[in-house]
């Protein structure tokens, strides 16, 4: 659906996008993660052809994108990084309004922006004025005004900066949704959770280039770090700890605030040696448990940074 | 579609209380303020009767010529001076000082003198009273030395009605007032610059996200363009109606007769008006802040220019610098009203409105060029 | 002090829309002095007014006497013989008379038959009766002379005519005052102070109350460690210095530009003129601090400032004499603080002796303005109270209602 190739992108010595390759498939939820300024918009931007690039080729439903590909352009979606409604119109007249570029037959775009209002959950908001909406009922009808013409494919630009938790939920309730309906959807975030959570395939992105593309169980198999285990036990001996730290499945342990951190590697399970070894011990423990890796453990193995900061 | 892209951009335009601020009130609260503040500049020009002192003494008791001829001026009906006799010179001195009068006649060996405090116009038109006794006395008295006999027949000589005419040359008198609303209906003309503002930077993906949801939809970007311009456009000439309509028939501002021809001169105005602040909006990325004061800047100083501070500076500007004159846009549009008001031809008023129209399309030119992109280098 | 930084800090932001005020004023300013060129002088001097004689008749003794007898006593205006010129001149004032010399006139007065002179002017208007009747008493002595000796030729009656004419009667100005009054030129600035410092007052002091006002940053700067009189302070210390300051530029601007026409002019009415603007820029931020609490946005600030600017200068005769106003509006006028600066204005710069009898109209003037100032304060913290007390305060910005 979505097919870039080495493309590049500069901001003057700023290199914005580093030969950047993308294969985003028919009826995925598809992610782009990585740190504000990794790029994830000018991306965007330059598939859609909002902004002019150096060098790569861009194709959209197998035809190449440019701004008078009005094909194209009826197919897609896009819900912009920033609030983009008319401050003057209410909640229904704003989805009609960005409806009706896309959608000339006014009884068909009538039941649209009907089942968008209702989609995104603003039913009891339709009259209301954008500045009398909060942050997130904003957010919401920033997305109904994206998604009133039931695009194929759906670009989300960070669609949950600054929204509280409910929304939060609702938005990505939704956009679940969409997807089960049959829209492509691409989805930037810095909220790992989210692209967990939500994404079929997930790109992590920094400094404008793709670091790695896969699942996030092909994400997570990429590094060594494997599950992570943490014991609460009181009194651990710095010589128990070095035990544990031998223990062939053990990439790591720490003893910190009353509790013992592990690292695993990544096939191992070394939870029941490990518990062991304390009993052993005489070592009282209390909760135990144990996470699987997390994308920012990707991203950390890989860039050696943190993914949030 | 279309029309509904229309009809939202007008609601949009219509709630918009900045614009609203304006283009609507702001106007109509210059326009209530000239009206109280110029009511009387017509009327101030106007010789009214001037109060005029007489000491009377022996001398002005025996003159009886000089008393009939301050009789005649002074007649309540017909004449210009009010005239008022004190018994002492004191008292008429007083009178002056006070201002009750605004002149001081005495007589002196048969000749009559003036006192006054001021050089004013008033002042003059005395003297010039003054002056023309003394010379038709002077005449009667050398043409009888010089032998004409008959004193009554030199006086009939003198009775001669008025040697002048007053024409006018235009079809409706000339007014200290009326320049002031020409020049206001020009500042709310280039005022359209807001909404022009408005329709690019909704449009353009670098000015605004709106612009960005644009950009992206299937539309092409002329008729997008050209209903947005239009529903601007209609809600501007709406607000211009809305001025004249309270112009002429509250304010009772006469605009001459030709009312259809001052709407289509607003019309001109406000293309001129959109057009312009399209192309200070699409030339440059410059904050919104900055565009507004470009825009309200611009037009302030046209309109000053336009006569609207100071009327008559923009004559003088047209005598000096004739080429700043033609190329100020608030200029032409109150030279447009000025010539429907007070010429009979209509040869200047189609030239004003041809500099108008040109000036539209320049300004529109350099914008499309500007709106052809879609692509940025950022955003 | 923080406070007072702040503003401060805003102020240098805004920089840019004060100075474009500032400078518009001074140019306009400059514009206006430039229509008060003449001096006053002791001896009587005749208004000369404007007039534009169009001969299409031929050049003769008699019709060139005419322009010497008009040129004596008005000021020429050369326009081509086009209607349009003639038209422009007229509605602009350029001309006030313009005397249209048909074919043949000559003749036909040298033959005792009629035709009229065609005058074209605002009728009515006392610089027009003027003219005209210069013009009647000249071709009247023409027609005497010429009748009482016709044997006469047109040079010789043109010659005695002008020599009639040449009489005049004396006139004596009478100064009832001692000194110099203040120049006019000056006189009009003070005027015209008014629009500047009630147009840079507002602006200045809205620009940071609606800042502060704004209602996160008003929350936020309730819960700061930071009384109530500390903030106070700070925005009156800030009051006072831009208040001061543009009093300063604004009466230093008129000073220098009208100091030609000072010259010989008692200190103490200038020093009265500037007690008078200094009291009058303290109205005008008192009337700042009222407004501020219906200023929310940029637009509404400069179309308040200016709008309020504007009607307060025009009655208080700014830029047109008070003369001119409709009697209703003068007597509405004397509720506004301007009027009486006006009026102080007008009693300074006729003030001949300066003594306790003569200054009581200013004085009283002063306290007016002063009391102006006062009443506005009292109104702007009643209104103050009111508004920071209850939530009204942080407006209403957004329903935080979830589903």
């Amino acid at each position: 659906m979505i097919h870039v190739k080495n493309l590049v992108k500069r901001y003057g010595k700023l290199i914005a996008l580093d030969h950047f390759n993308l294969d985003v498939n028919n009826g995925e939820i598809f992610g782009l993660l990585g740190p504000n300024g990794s790029g994830k918009t000018t991306a965007i931007n330059c598939i859609l052809s909002l902004l002019t690039y150096d060098k790569g080729e861009i194709t959209l439903f197998g035809k190449p994108m440019s701004p008078t590909n009005y094909e194209s352009k009826r197919k897609i979606g896009v819900v912009p990084q920033n609030v983009a409604v008319f401050n003057e119109l209410t909640v229904l007249e704003n989805i009609d309004y960005f409806c009706s570029l896309y959608v000339p037959d006014k009884s068909k775009r009538k039941t649209l922006v009907e089942e968008a209002v209702a989609f995104v959950g603003l039913s009891d908001y339709r009259k209301f004025l954008p500045k009398k909406l909060s942050g997130g009922l904003l957010r919401r009808l920033n997305i109904a005004c994206g998604i009133a013409h039931k695009p194929d494919l759906i670009f989300l630009d960070e669609p949950t900066v600054a929204v509280d938790p409910q929304s939060r939920n609702n938005i990505l309730e939704g956009i679940k949704a969409l997807n089960a309906s049959g829209a492509t959807v691409v989805y930037t975030s810095h909220y790992m959770e989210e692209v967990e959570q939500l994404c079929s395939r997930i790109m992590i992105m920094d400094k404008g280039r793709a670091i790695a593309t896969g699942t996030k169980e092909e994400l997570t198999a990429l590094i060594h770090t494997g599950e992570k285990l943490t014991v609460e036990a009181a009194a651990l001996p710095i010589s128990l700890l070095e035990q544990i730290r031998n223990l062939p499945d053990v990439l790591r342990a720490d003893y910190i605030d009353g509790h013992l951190k592990a690292d695993c590697k990544g096939n191992g399970h070394p939870v029941i040696d490990v518990l062991d070894l304390l009993r052993q011990s005489g070592v009282r423990f209390g909760q135990v448990y144990s996470e699987p890796p997390t994308l920012n453990d990707v991203f950390l193995e890989i860039t050696g940074k943190q993914l949030r900061d | 579609m279309l029309a509904n892209l229309y009809w939202k951009r007008i609601l949009v335009a219509v709630r918009n209380k900045d614009t609203l601020i304006w283009t609507w009130i702001f106007p109509l609260m210059m326009a209530t303020l000239f009206y109280f503040a110029f009511s009387g500049l017509n009327d101030a020009e106007l010789l009214k009767t001037i109060p005029v002192g007489m000491v009377v003494s022996d001398e002005y008791e025996k003159d009886a010529a000089f008393q009939t001829t301050l009789a005649t001026v002074s007649d309540p009906e017909e004449g210009f001076l009010a005239l008022t006799e004190y018994g002492t010179e004191e008292a008429a001195k007083e009178a002056l000082k006070e201002g009750k009068i605004e002149g001081l006649i005495y007589l002196e060996q048969g000749t009559p003198k003036l006192s006054v405090t001021k050089n004013e116009l008033n002042q003059t038109i005395l003297k010039g009273f003054l002056d023309q006794y003394i010379q038709t006395k002077h005449t009667i008295v050398s043409l009888l030395e010089k032998g004409v006999s008959d004193a009554s027949q030199i006086l009939s000589l003198f009775e001669t009605a008025s040697w002048t005419e007053a024409i006018s040359l235009s079809k409706n008198p000339p007014s200290n007032t009326v320049n002031y609303f020409f020049a206001l209906l020009a500042m709310v003309c280039m005022y359209g610059g807001f909404q022009g503002m408005a329709s690019v930077s909704y449009l353009q993906a670098n000015l605004s996200s709106m612009g960005i949801r644009r950009t992206l939809s299937p539309v092409k970007r002329f008729p997008m363009v050209f209903f947005d311009l239009l529903a601007t456009l209609t809600v501007h000439m709406a607000c211009l109606l809305f001025l004249l309509a309270y112009l002429v028939f509250i304010l009772g501002v006469d605009f001459g007769s030709n009312l259809f021809s001052v709407i289509v001169t607003c019309l001109f105005g406000s293309f001129l008006g959109l057009s312009f602040g399209a192309f200070v909006t699409a030339i440059s990325r410059a904050k919104e802040g900055v565009k507004v004061a470009v825009i309200i800047t611009v037009s302030l100083i046209c309109s000053f220019g336009a006569g609207m501070m100071v009327s008559g500076i923009n004559y003088k500007i047209a005598q000096i610098l004739p080429g700043l004159s033609w190329l100020n846009p608030a200029a032409r549009i109150s030279d447009a009203l000025y010539c429907l008001y007070y010429y009979d031809g209509y040869s200047q008023y189609f030239l004003n409105l041809g500099i108008l129209a040109a000036m539209t399309l320049v300004f529109s030119v350099i914008t499309a060029f500007f709106l052809r992109r879609q692509r940025y280098e950022s955003l | 002090m923080k406070v007072f930084k702040a503003s401060l800090l805003i102020l240098r932001r805004r920089a840019a829309q004060v100075t474009v005020y500032f400078v518009m004023f001074t140019t306009m300013f400059v514009i206006i002095a430039s229509f008060y060129s003449e001096q006053m002088t002791t001896d009587f001097s005749a208004v000369r007014p404007p007039f534009t004689v169009i001969n299409r008749d031929q050049d003769t003794p008699l019709t060139e006497g005419l322009l010497a007898f008009l040129r004596e006593r008005g000021a020429e205006q050369v326009f081509p013989d086009e209607k349009k010129e003639l038209q422009d001149a007229t509605f602009y004032h350029a001309t006030e008379y313009i005397l249209i010399i048909p074919e043949g006139f000559d003749e036909a007065i040298w033959n005792g038959s009629s035709l009229p002179l065609e005058a074209v002017s605002v009728p009515g208007t006392g610089k027009s009766y003027y003219l005209d009747s210069l013009v009647n008493q000249y071709w009247n002595f023409v027609n005497v002379y010429h009748k009482a000796a016709p044997s006469l030729d047109k040079a010789t009656v043109s010659e005695m005519v002008l020599d009639a004419l040449a009489m005049e009667s004396s006139v004596e100005i009478v100064r009832f005052s001692g000194s110099q009054p203040v120049s006019e030129l000056y006189e009009s600035y003070s005027r015209v102070q008014s629009y500047i410092l009630m147009v840079l007052t507002l602006l200045c002091v809205s620009s940071i109350t609606m800042s502060f006002r704004r209602p996160d940053l008003h929350m936020r700067n309730l819960c700061a460690p930071l009384t109530t009189r500390q903030k106070n302070l700070g925005l009156f210390l800030y009051c006072a210095l831009t208040g001061f300051s543009i009093w300063v530029s604004t009466s230093a601007v008129g000073f220098f530009v009208s100091l030609p026409s000072l010259e010989g002019t008692d200190g103490r009415l200038i020093a009265l003129l500037f007690l008078n603007s200094f009291l009058y820029t303290l109205t005008a931020l008192s009337i700042a601090m009222l407004l501020n609490y219906f200023i929310s946005n940029p637009n509404t600030q400069n179309a308040i400032a200016n709008f309020l600017g504007l009607a307060l200068s025009f009655l208080g005769g700014a830029f047109v004499p008070l003369e001119f106003l409709s009697e209703g509006l003068r007597a509405a006028s004397q509720f506004t603080p301007v009027y009486w600066y006006s009026q102080a204005v007008s009693d300074i710069c006729r003030l001949a002796v300066v003594n306790q009898e003569t200054m009581a109209p200013v004085w009283r003037s002063f306290a007016m303005e002063l009391a102006f100032a006062i009443a506005i304060l009292c109104l702007a913290l009643a209104v103050g109270k009111s508004k920071n007390k209850a939530e009204k305060s942080f407006g209403s910005t957004r329903t935080e209602i979830e589903m």
